[in-house]
């Protein structure tokens, strides 16, 4: 009923949103639910500080 | 499939996603205020052309607030799926100004344009002009959250990292509020969608003038196009400078690839109007410099050098040397939190940690990085020269070439003359996508100028990334894509449709082509 009292244009917009609703939770549904990504500290420090090290002396290593 | 891969993938994937949806926002962004002003001059005078006006190319900025909307929303989707580690690493920080977007100015902005479209008849002409200045607020405070986002990761101020939580912890809200990249980015930006809209209104109006049609409409647009367009596009150059100068301040590297700077040069340096840049020989084949003006510009004094880039790569490489020894005190930390030697001598390295962190492309223990592994670290800390060079200098020439175009139509709207000018008309008519092509070289230059780094000088690209496999990265890519063309196909149709109607297709019986439906919303 509401639909009724808008334009050609405003239906087409209303139409072209709501397709676009859909098509996002498709794209949503297919590619980015199952691909979800959980990061905690520990695996922050796995990727960043990873593999864990001997512990150095002043001066070891890392003066090229 | 290599992390190479699925980290180019995967920057190609927002590469794509916010590019499109740059087409969508600075015409957004400029309309609203082009509506104000053509309804403020309706409030003022009374004259049903200028309400006419609002409402046709209100009708317009529908079109683009309908097919644009969401399409933000699958660059946040790729900051959970794509970017997890990124959202870990400074979702403290980077999730405020997007929160505070979403609930205050998203929220505005939605609400006035309903009310906008809907409110016509039944607001009064002072509260509807009230509604449509709103709306133009809450658009441009969107821009301002977003880019106040954005702006922290070329300027990351405010913030600490912690290893305890292995993430960037905000320190200081305001600093990230009033961060100079994010002022200076922000104004550049809104100003660059005025200019868009005013293009918008100036190309359609042109072609209105051309065919003869709706003189009288098309005229008072085309004036109201042509003073805002020049006032804008004054403001995109000026504004432009600020935000070249905040670079110059917070991103040496950046600065030094745009203008192709290899080696440091006695202050004040010249500025490179054309050049070669070769990255081979890592210096530039041939060049067309102006003495001076590159220091001037750059750094507003007349003895203030600007780092070339061998000189950069030299103190970066430095920087990396001190940044592994903060990931050696860092992983150290996560096994013995007590441990004050490591503790110590994280706390001295750790402004240099992101710059340690570039060794883990080449090494998992950066503690046994090799020169040659530094070596090519330091290169990686400057982006490719070529593609920022002319992409600044296209932008800048489409700026320019911008300013002509709006100084003659408003010299003309002056002189009262312009519907007589063919040849200004149709320059107006051509140079419709000027804006759009200057507006996406402008995030390229921001962009791609910030590799190799996610967060500048903190957090590296190639760590930040997921690890997705191959399949779901190209699925959701040629999804992205086919979604994206889609939606463009329909917003091109729908725009050249109701543009050709003119503001016949209002139905008020007072222009050429006029059409018994009703207008939008009513």
């Amino acid at each position: 009923m509401f639909r009724s009292h808008l334009s050609p244009l405003a239906r087409h917009l209303w139409w072209i949103v709501l397709a676009k609703l859909c098509v996002l939770c498709v794209l949503w549904w297919v590619f980015i639910r199952p691909e979800r990504v959980s990061v905690d500290d520990t695996r922050m420090a796995g990727r960043l500080a990873a593999p864990p090290v001997a512990v150095y002396t002043k001066g070891s290593a890392h003066e090229h | 499939m290599s992390i190479d891969h699925v980290v180019d993938v995967s920057r190609l994937q927002f590469a794509v996603t916010a590019l499109y949806h740059f087409l969508f926002v600075p015409l957004t962004l400029g309309m609203t205020w082009l509506l104000v002003i053509m309804e403020a001059t309706y409030v003022m005078t009374g004259k049903q052309v200028y309400q006419d006006m609002t409402r046709f190319w209100g009708k317009l900025f529908g079109i683009n607030f309908a097919l644009g909307v969401t399409t933000g929303i699958t660059m946040e989707f790729q900051f959970g799926t794509n970017w997890a580690y990124y959202s870990h690493y400074v979702g403290d920080i980077f999730g405020a100004p997007l929160a505070i977007e979403g609930l205050m100015a998203f929220f505005l902005e939605s609400t006035f344009i309903g009310l906008f479209f809907f409110g016509w008849d039944r607001l009064s002409r002072r509260q509807h002009l009230l509604v449509t200045l709103l709306m133009a607020v809450g658009t441009n405070l969107s821009a301002l959250w977003i880019l106040i986002a954005n702006s922290w990761m070329q300027n990351p101020v405010g913030a600490e990292f912690s290893y305890h939580t292995m993430r960037m912890e905000m320190t200081d809200f305001w600093a990230v509020v009033f961060n100079p990249d994010a002022q200076a980015k922000f104004v550049h930006t809104v100003s660059a969608g005025y200019v868009t809209g005013a293009m918008f209104v100036l190309s359609i109006s042109s072609w209105y003038l051309l065919r003869g049609r709706d003189v009288e409409f098309a005229g008072k647009s085309f004036r109201i196009a042509a003073a805002f367009g020049f006032a804008s596009v004054c403001s995109v150059i000026v504004l432009g400078d600020e935000s070249g100068y905040t670079v110059g301040e917070a991103q040496q590297t950046k600065l030094a690839a745009m203008e192709a700077m290899w080696h440091t040069e006695p202050a004040p340096a010249p500025f490179n109007v054309l050049a070669w840049p070769n990255e081979t020989t890592m210096q530039n084949d041939w060049q067309v410099q102006i003495p001076w003006l590159m220091g001037l510009i750059g750094t507003r004094t007349l003895s203030q050098q600007i780092p070339g880039i061998h000189d950069i790569i030299a103190v970066n490489r430095a920087r990396i040397v001190s940044g592994a020894q903060a990931v050696t005190a860092l992983a150290r930390l996560r096994q013995q939190r007590n441990d004050a030697m490591a503790l110590a001598r994280f706390d001295a390295h750790k402004a240099d940690l992101g710059f340690g962190l570039l060794l883990k492309k080449y090494t998992d223990d950066v503690s046994t990085a090799t020169p040659a592994m530094i070596d090519a670290a330091a290169r990686d800390t400057i982006p490719k020269v070529a593609p920022m060079f002319w992409s600044f200098r296209l932008m800048v020439a489409l700026g320019m070439a911008m300013l002509v175009l709006f100084g003659l139509a408003l010299w003309a709207s002056v002189k009262g003359d312009f519907a007589r000018r063919p040849r200004l008309l149709k320059a107006a008519l051509y140079c419709l996508p000027m804006p759009w092509l200057a507006c996406e070289l402008g995030w390229f230059v921001a962009e791609y100028g910030r590799q190799p780094w996610t967060i500048y000088g903190v957090l590296p690209t190639h760590l930040s990334v997921s690890t997705l496999s191959v399949e779901s990265l190209y699925g959701s890519l040629a999804g992205f894509i086919g979604f994206y063309t889609v939606l463009l196909c329909v917003e091109m149709y729908l725009m050249v449709r109701f543009a050709r109607q003119g503001p016949g297709s209002l139905g008020t019986g007072h222009y050429a082509g006029d059409s018994t439906q009703p207008h939008l919303a009513h």
